[in-house]
């Protein structure tokens, strides 16, 4: 593609230049060899964060982007590591804190620390065209690629339909006020819905228009000699990392 | 000279009752630019939806010698390219190539040959280098060059352009007609812009109320101060400044 198609201004990592299925590909091996990781090994722990640190060193992720993702999603790894501990009912008492702490919080913290790095340094379309190549089924693939087109657009209905609103009102206080709120929510929400669908139809005729005959087209891209050396050596650090225990 | 467009007593009714088409005949020679001009309601958008075949009404229509019937449909839809009025319905991919590419690959082109017109249509409107870009973050006038890429690359013999210069500023509209221009194809613009079509066409043709009701020379048409006033369009300023 980049050599027809020039793609001035676009600055690409040493990871974005990977091509996004096997990125993703990557994504999900490097999760399952984590999660399939004995805890007794901290070693082999290290090993994965040495990767997921030298991963987001060339993924090009700014690091508050970085953080900000990963803190989004790991959220949820405290939650259940605290509620390992508080309800731990083994026996001698305690639970072995590092195995414990390996199993519920790094294991979890690393799959998606590895994830965002490999995933979120795509662009949406290349996501979703990834996800597409590596087998998701055609009408959810469409649909997603549909989304990420037109939420914005309708964002922007949706807020230039408030603006409308507000601009030809004087106010929400009182109940008449929260009433008149209410009605005028009911009538952006259904003047919205009806503006997609004809949206919808405009944008169906604008793709029969152009031949469209029920699949969203797409040029193959085969995959180049750098995507596979990139797959193959992750797969073999992470297969020797998994193989031998110090 | 052969003949591009050919349209005989075409009627259309839409489902809620309107008769938008009340027996149109029209005949476009290849390579002429004809100006579609009249009040809102008129039947333009609708007549234009009938040269792709986006809309089936009654009557004849021919594309360069090709009747219009089922079994020449994707014939037809390759031959007439289409531009709509609101760039946001004809970008509907997440990335401006594979917009631009949509319509080669549904010709079921290689992929090298996709990517050679992808690059040819995008430079052709001065968007090369927005490939990667999504629509959304583009201008308004930006949206509108990229929607004429998306058709420029299925290389058409005849375009069909609604409103092509609607909500452009100035510049925008200056640069979209020297690109027109320079096209060389068979165009067909259905216009409130009045100056586009003095400018850009040698021939105008009235629609009212689903009919044609005057076709001509662009300025014998555009001058016709009762025509034009009687038909809910008034003469263009530029003529108005040199009629005695």
């Amino acid at each position: 593609m980049a050599e027809a198609v020039p793609t001035a201004g676009v600055q690409r990592s040493p990871l974005g230049v990977i091509d996004p299925r096997v990125r993703i590909a990557y994504a999900a091996a490097f999760a399952a060899f984590v999660v399939l990781t004995p805890a007794r090994h901290p070693f082999q722990f290290l090993v994965h964060g040495t990767l997921v640190a030298a991963l987001y060193a060339v993924s090009g992720l700014p690091v508050s982007s970085f953080l900000k993702r990963l803190g989004a999603a790991s959220a949820f790894v405290v939650i259940i590591t605290l509620s390992a501990f508080l309800g731990w009912h083994g026996e001698g008492g305690s639970p072995p804190f590092l195995e414990l702490a390996l199993r519920l919080w790094v294991k979890p913290l690393l799959a998606v620390a590895g994830a965002t790095a490999l995933v979120s340094s795509m662009e949406g379309h290349e996501l979703f065209f990834g996800l597409r190549g590596l087998g998701l089924p055609r009408a959810l693939g469409d649909t997603l690629i549909f989304l990420l087109r037109y939420a914005p657009t309708l964002r922007i209905q949706i807020g230039e339909l408030r603006m409308a609103v507000e601009a030809r009102s004087f106010g929400w206080r009182g109940i008449a006020g929260r009433r008149r709120l209410l009605s005028s929510l009911g009538s952006l929400v259904g003047t919205a819905f009806l503006r997609s669908l004809y949206q919808g139809e405009a944008v169906y005729r604008a793709m029969l228009a152009r031949g469209f005959s029920g699949e969203l087209p797409r040029p193959r891209v085969p995959l180049k000699p750098r995507d596979l050396g990139f797959l193959l050596s992750g797969i073999a650090l992470l297969s020797l990392n998994f193989a031998f225990v110090p | 000279m052969r003949i591009a467009v050919r349209i005989r007593d075409l009627r259309y009714v839409y489902p809620d009752g309107t008769e938008a088409l009340r027996g149109v005949d029209l005949t476009v020679a290849e390579g002429e630019r004809v100006g579609l001009i009249g009040p809102n309601g008129a039947g333009k958008t609708t007549l234009l939806l009938h040269l792709n075949g986006l809309l089936r009404g009654r009557g004849d229509i021919e594309i360069l010698g090709i009747p219009l019937r089922k079994g020449t449909l994707g014939e037809i839809r390759r031959l007439v390219g289409l531009l709509f009025q609101d760039p946001d319905a004809q970008l509907f991919m997440p990335r401006v190539f594979d917009d631009v590419a949509f319509g080669p690959l549904n010709l079921g082109l290689d992929d090298g040959e996709v990517r050679r017109r992808v690059a040819e249509a995008l430079r052709a409107v001065g968007m090369e280098g927005a490939a990667d870009r999504a629509p959304h973050r583009l201008s308004f006038g930006e949206r509108k060059r990229t929607a004429l890429a998306t058709i420029l690359s299925m290389r058409p013999a005849i375009l069909a352009l609604d409103e092509p210069t609607s909500n452009l500023d100035p510049r925008g509209r200056r640069e979209f007609m020297e690109l027109i221009r320079g096209l060389g194809a068979t165009v067909i613009i259905a216009t409130h812009d009045l100056e586009l079509v003095l400018e850009l066409c040698g021939r105008a043709v009235l629609m009212d109320r689903g009919r044609v009701i005057a076709d001509g020379p662009v300025r014998e048409i555009l001058a016709d101060a009762e025509l034009m006033y009687s038909h809910g369009l008034e003469v263009p300023p530029s003529l108005k400044a040199w009629s005695p």
